[in-house]
């Protein structure tokens, strides 16, 4: 019965062959102790990532989806804390066909393997790409510490690679720029220096947090165009976290949609542009501008604010601003993410009620 | 003033005006640019290079474009917090007087400030922390001596109520409310001196879309009930589309297009603007554009733009003609106006949805 759906669902990148496995995480949950109390910003999420493939993470602030980002490379600071789940990222030596498996919640923080896992094997890139830059040494000076870091290379190879990455991404003049400090740089050069920054070591998989959301339209169109085109030369994984819905039907192969610390929503881009199950889905895409049928002059909206995330709502988290809410179902049990339509998946009890 | 495109003509007596509220003629913002320790000028930076537009009341007149095309600096010298450099900004005040605020002293303008008000970008940074929400929404009251104190307090409370929320948060802080919740009260406090002209720089740009699509509808419902007209700078086009009437598009100062936003994402009438809309992400993944974007550099320095059309380096279209001779605005069709040369013999494409 998977049969169909899978059928449809292969309009992606690669055809046929599904792709290695390179990260698998497992009942992720990572909390923060705040005075209001615990927050549950990242409540038992499971995905997984594979070569080649894009999987895109959506919600609205607070949704935990940067959270889940910085998880899968232990990237939390006081007062938040890993508190349970495995994040396995598979190794595979070259030609070989199995994978040396490692957990990368179990290796120390701050540790030689997490730091050579990070930036080496699995790259992040952000929104502020300022923030990931120190202000006092240039461009080059960075991409060559980084580049040393991980490859036993000498200074001038480093320097002609990195020259080499600047070129790749588009930057213009990458031998002059190479020399610029970060504040010489426009948003976009920056973020494609991020970029060089982040694939100079050849990641297995990027985690890009929002790399385009301070962007103008046009070089957001750049900065994705270039991602995909990187993606499909170098194979890499990518875990795209956005708020933006139509940047997710751009570059993701598989969604999943963040609710309050949880996926509410699992399923194929196609899927999910097609038939989006969740009623808070169907909410976000009907209030984004330009998709529905308005023009009235009214744009549909989902009632309420998102919870304070230290008193998530008894229930289904997202009960009290549910437009299918049923009472006495809704509001007691929390809904599982079960299949609902093929791969697809949904929390919500409009799928389970008819079955007992 | 020669290169002063589309309405030298039309130079507004009250007459004239019909009933726009605010009317504005071939606006210009320079920034000198520093050299120095005395400061010598070295150059300027056009941030704004004739700007002509006309609002209605109850109309909605978005301003789009990259980041420094200049929508910014065009919203702050309409609400007079800079001082333009030529150009005039004819505003029908409330008694149906026009008066010309572009030259008017900070103390000349203050008669004038309660009718035409302001909503920031972002909600955490433009509400004072320190303050309750009843001394912000009341502060343009208290200022003005509008009412004692029950009055005012009477007036926050409907005006707290008239953008959605309870009179009782007044004694809260900023602090205890969620983004879309300041940009209400953001909102309540622009409209306490029943303002008739709105200036909102990015006003939901910062907020979450379901938050962005209630906002929205307020600022509709607003404009229904009070008739007020609003200037909308966002570069979100498709946000743009759905609430304004007509949008002005900027290019490094300057007007690259202006019309109706249907007309304007169908049939673009110029290059920039076609390259704008091809940039927007896809609304489903069938449409998927990647590898099929035609635009490419950056947005040139102001202080230092190209010759000629300023588009020229980037646009797919430009002919000898485009690089030597500045364009001027001109009206193609009753509302559409273009500042590119070639739009007779271009076939731009729009967006099909």
């Amino acid at each position: 019965m998977a049969n169909t759906s899978k059928l449809e669902d292969k309009t992606n990148k690669s055809d046929k062959d599904p792709g290695r496995q390179v990260l698998k995480i497992r009942d992720l949950h990572t909390q923060f102790s705040t005075p209001d109390g615990v927050v549950k910003a990242v409540d038992g999420v499971s995905f997984d990532v594979i070569e080649g493939k894009t999987v895109g993470i959506v919600g609205e602030s607070g949704c935990g989806k940067s959270v889940l980002a910085r998880s899968v490379l232990q990237l939390i600071e006081h007062p938040g804390r890993i508190v349970g789940g495995e994040v396995l990222y598979h190794q595979y030596a070259e030609g070989e066909e199995t994978a040396g498996q490692n957990d990368i919640l179990g290796l120390p923080p701050g540790g030689s393997e997490i730091r050579s896992i990070r930036g080496g094997h699995i790259s992040m890139i952000f929104q502020e790409p300022m923030s990931s830059f120190s202000p006092v040494h240039t461009i080059g000076n960075q991409m060559v510490e980084a580049l040393r870091l991980h490859k036993p290379i000498s200074k001038d190879e480093a320097n002609e690679q990195a020259v080499d990455w600047l070129q790749r991404v588009g930057m213009p003049n990458p031998s002059e720029r190479i020399r610029a400090y970060p504040h010489e740089l426009s948003g976009g050069q920056l973020q494609r220096a991020m970029i060089a920054l982040a694939l100079s070591t050849n990641p297995s998989v990027l985690i890009a947090d929002e790399p385009t959301t301070g962007l103008d339209v046009t070089t957001q169109a750049q900065i994705l165009e270039l991602l995909g085109s990187l993606q499909a030369e170098h194979g890499m994984a990518m875990i795209f976290i956005t708020h933006d819905l139509g940047v997710i039907a751009e570059i993701a192969d598989d969604v999943l949609v963040m609710y309050l610390g949880r996926v509410v929503e699992e399923a194929s881009v196609t899927q999910l542009f097609q038939s989006p199950q969740h009623p808070y889905t169907k909410a976000l895409f009907t209030s984004m501008p330009g998709t529905g049928e308005i023009k009235d002059n009214r744009l549909p909206t989902i009632k309420g604010s998102v919870p304070e995330p230290h008193s998530r709502p008894m229930g289904c988290f997202f009960h009290p601003r549910c437009d299918s809410f049923m009472p006495g179902t809704c509001d007691r049990a929390e809904p599982e993410l079960l299949a609902v339509n093929g791969q697809q998946k949904a929390s919500c009890f409009l799928y389970t009620e008819g079955e007992n | 003033m020669t290169s002063d495109s589309v309405t030298t003509a039309q130079l507004p007596d009250a007459a004239d005006m019909g009933d726009d509220v605010l009317n504005v003629v071939g606006l210009k913002k320079y920034f000198p640019v520093t050299r120095g320790f005395i400061r010598r000028r070295t150059s300027m930076v056009r941030a704004v290079d004739g700007l002509t537009f006309s609002i209605k009341s109850g109309e909605t007149l978005g301003i789009v474009g990259e980041s420094g095309c200049g929508k910014t600096t065009a919203s702050r010298c309409i609400v007079r917090s800079l001082k333009p450099t030529e150009g005039q900004i004819w505003f029908r005040t409330g008694t149906g007087d026009v008066v010309d605020l572009s030259n008017l002293s900070q103390s000349q303008m203050r008669p004038f400030r309660r009718d035409i008000q302001f909503i920031f970008q972002d909600p955490y940074t433009s509400l004072n922390p320190r303050m309750t929400i009843f001394e912000i929404v009341a502060e343009p009251l208290v200022v003005n001596n509008v009412g004692n104190r029950r009055e005012q307090e009477d007036r926050v409370s409907s005006l707290l109520r008239r953008v959605g929320l309870a009179p009782e948060y007044m004694k809260r802080y900023p602090h205890a409310f969620s983004g879309g919740q300041r940009q209400r009260i953001g909102i309540a406090r622009a409209l306490a001196l029943n303002p008739r002209l709105i200036v909102a720089d990015e006003p939901v740009s910062a907020l979450d879309v379901s938050v962005q699509a209630q906002v929205l509808n307020l600022m509709a419902d607003l404009q229904n009930d009070l008739g007020l007209a609003y200037v909308f700078v966002a570069h979100d086009l498709r946000v743009v589309r759905h609430i304004c009437h007509r949008v002005v598009v900027m290019y490094v100062g300057k007007v690259a297009e202006i019309g109706n936003p249907d007309d304007l994402f169908r049939d673009p009438k110029h290059p920039y603007t076609e390259a704008l809309i091809s940039s927007l992400p896809a609304v489903e993944p069938s449409k998927r554009k990647l590898g099929t974007i035609s635009l490419s550099g950056e947005v040139p320095n102001p202080a230092d733009p190209p010759s000629g059309c300023f588009f020229h380096p980037r646009c797919p279209y430009a002919v000898e003609k485009c690089r030597v001779e500045a364009p001027e605005v001109r009206e193609i069709e009753p509302g559409r106006f273009t500042s590119c040369h070639r739009i007779e013999e271009l076939e731009l494409v729009g967006s099909g949805d």
